[in-house]
């Protein structure tokens, strides 16, 4: 029964199979020390509130100082954030990094959907803005560099311009 | 003995707006008609409760012609663990869909030519169908074919910018045969062969790295469908249909669905249906319940995965001069094998119908 | 390929029903064709569910049911 079944599923299927199914992907590797000093600020600023990516239920899940933390107990949330953490981020964010740059959730998300931007939800809760106003914003700046492919020195300090 | 046609695929496929199939054209008055209303509702476990409601109307025309139309209407309303786990609460939707039919007799022949249009708040589907129809051999063999081209235009909800394509390309060929007094067999075969965007926009896979994606399902794919069929009397009041599906698609999918319906009539009017089904399907070959590390397609849509369900259920119908009643209750389990994050689910489908003819 | 042989020969009959013969097809109970509307509903389940098609018609329109 099972040859006949195989048979007949052959014969159907002749030209048919989609190639390259189980083919793997490994997403960019895009410099970590720019993730941590230019990316995880804006991240930390803009992102990662408790209603919003400081959230284990997002697909963008993101730890921060004083929010959600993996491996820091309730009474330290204060401490800097480890390695583990800073992986973590720097993992779920460049999953959502494209081979096209521009349509990188990462970035359209955030942007304002008037400014050219996909539906974000924080656009209800800020008031009808989204994140980023514009590309122009300091803070969709520093991403698109970093996805794009820029690095920085492994001794740089986090920026604090992040934007409004 | 006549050489009967023989033809390696075959059934009576009933498209799904050319109810003029069920009785002959040429035996209707000009005039005739019926309506049609009917109500169902499924809700499961997974917190997600569907109500449609179809009104279907069809009126025979001064030619040898039968039009028909219909309006449908989903109300969707889901808090399952795929919306759960997006962190969204509760979600609502309202599908509609319309659609207009005409079944000709054109010489030996039955030709139907339909359109449906659908919308919902993230979808916008046009379909044209055509299907052909010819008995033979003094009506013991009927041969079908039909073709149907959708076009899906796919948008992602208050998302102004989010704008994808789906192309579908379906046909099938049929041919039943009356192989006794008692006894009607039947097979179809179903070709279909889609093109663009097959992912979900609110579904997104995260890595056993950490490390999270938007769905990326490819943007072809070619399914086939081989049923058979045979619907036998039993007795002088009732009736066995047994059928038996199998499925097979470009994406590695793999599927068996057996149906058993038995229907007693019970007296002039009224007739009593108890129906099983079961289904097993196999996982796309690109589906894994854990991604170790990010491939070119990955999907978290558990009905691409393994699993199994089974169901049966009753159905009472009375039918008189002008009007027909139906209910009908039926019971599913579902049993997903590989996605952690549901394992079963139980639903119930109800559904009441009336139909009223002229 | 025994199954298909099966399937072939029982399109091959050296009975033809003549229609006279043929009241018992058209019993209640033996009406191959279905509900229209039943048809269309189980269809709605199955497309939402399962992830097959085939055995009810070329083409049923587009939806979202995802």
């Amino acid at each position: 029964m099972e040859l006949v079944i195989r048979t007949l599923v052959a014969a159907t299927l002749l030209g048919s199979c989609t190639a390259g199914l189980q083919e793997t992907a490994p997403a960019p590797e895009l410099d970590r020390d720019c993730f941590r000093c230019n990316v995880q600020p804006v991240l930390a600023a803009r992102c990662a509130f408790g209603e919003c990516h400081a959230s284990a239920q997002r697909p963008l899940r993101l730890y921060a100082v004083g929010r959600m933390r993996l491996d820091v107990g309730w009474d330290r949330l204060g401490a800097p954030l480890s390695q583990a953490e800073l992986d973590a981020n720097y993992e779920v964010s460049r999953g959502f990094v494209a081979d096209v740059q521009t349509d990188s959730m990462l970035l359209t998300k955030p942007l304002d959907t008037r400014a050219g931007g996909l539906y974000h939800r924080a656009q209800d809760l800020f008031g009808d803005d989204d994140v980023f106003l514009s590309t122009a914003d300091p803070g969709y700046a520093r991403i698109a560099e970093w996805i794009a492919g820029a690095t920085a020195p492994a001794d740089c300090t986090p920026t604090e311009e992040v934007g409004p | 003995m006549r050489l009967q046609l023989i033809v390696v695929l075959g059934a009576l496929a009933a498209l799904g707006v050319a109810p003029a199939w069920a009785q002959e054209i040429e035996e209707r008055e000009t005039g005739d008609g019926a309506v049609d209303a009917s109500l169902g509702i499924y809700a499961d476990d997974d917190e997600t409760t569907v109500i449609t409601s179809l009104v279907d109307g069809e009126l025979k025309l001064p030619v040898p012609a039968v039009m028909d139309a219909h309006v449908l209407v989903d109300a969707v309303s889901s808090a399952s663990v795929d919306v759960v786990s997006a962190a969204t609460p509760v979600w609502t939707e309202n599908r509609i869909e319309l659609g207009a039919n005409i079944a000709a007799r054109v010489a030996d022949m039955d030709v139907s030519a339909g359109y449906l249009t659908s919308g919902e708040n993230d979808w916008r589907s046009h379909t044209v169908l055509v299907g052909l129809r010819r008995e033979m051999f003094q009506k013991n063999t009927t041969l079908s074919l039909g073709y149907a081209f959708t076009d899906n235009q796919i948008g992602r909800a208050y998302d102004p910018n989010f704008q994808r394509e789906l192309v579908v390309h379906g046909a099938e060929l049929g041919l039943s045969q009356l192989l006794d007094k008692k006894t009607l067999v039947s097979a179809t075969y179903t070709l279909q062969r889609s093109d663009g965007y097959h992912a979900s926009p609110y579904r997104f896979v995260t890595t056993a790295t950490g490390l999270a994606s938007p769905e990326l399902h490819p943007d072809d794919r070619t399914r086939h469908g081989v049923t058979l069929r045979m619907l036998r009397a039993i007795g002088d009041a009732a009736s066995i249909d047994v059928q038996y599906r199998l499925y097979a698609d470009g994406w590695g999918i793999l599927s068996h669905t057996g149906t058993v319906a038995w229907t007693r009539e019970l007296g002039e009017s009224v007739d009593v249906r108890l129906r099983a089904r079961g289904y097993y399907q196999g996982a796309a070959d690109f589906y894994r319940e854990t991604y170790e590390m990010p491939m070119r397609f990955m999907s978290a849509d558990r009905e691409l995965g393994t699993f199994w369900d089974a169901g049966g259920g009753a159905k009472l119908s009375w039918t008189g001069e002008r009007l027909a009643l139906d209910l009908k209750l039926d019971g599913i389990y579902y049993r997903f094998l590989d996605f952690a994050r549901l394992e079963g689910r139980v639903a119930l489908v109800t559904s009441g119908g009336i139909r009223w003819s002229w | 390929m025994k199954w298909v042989a099966v399937v072939l020969l029982l399109s091959v009959s050296c009975v033809q029903v003549r229609p006279h013969e043929r009241a018992i097809h058209a019993r209640r109970s033996m009406q191959a064709a279905g509900d229209p509307a039943e048809k269309k509903l189980d269809g709605h389940v199955e497309e939402y569910r399962e992830g097959s098609i085939g055995g009810a018609g070329a083409g049923g329109g587009g939806c979202g049911c995802n």
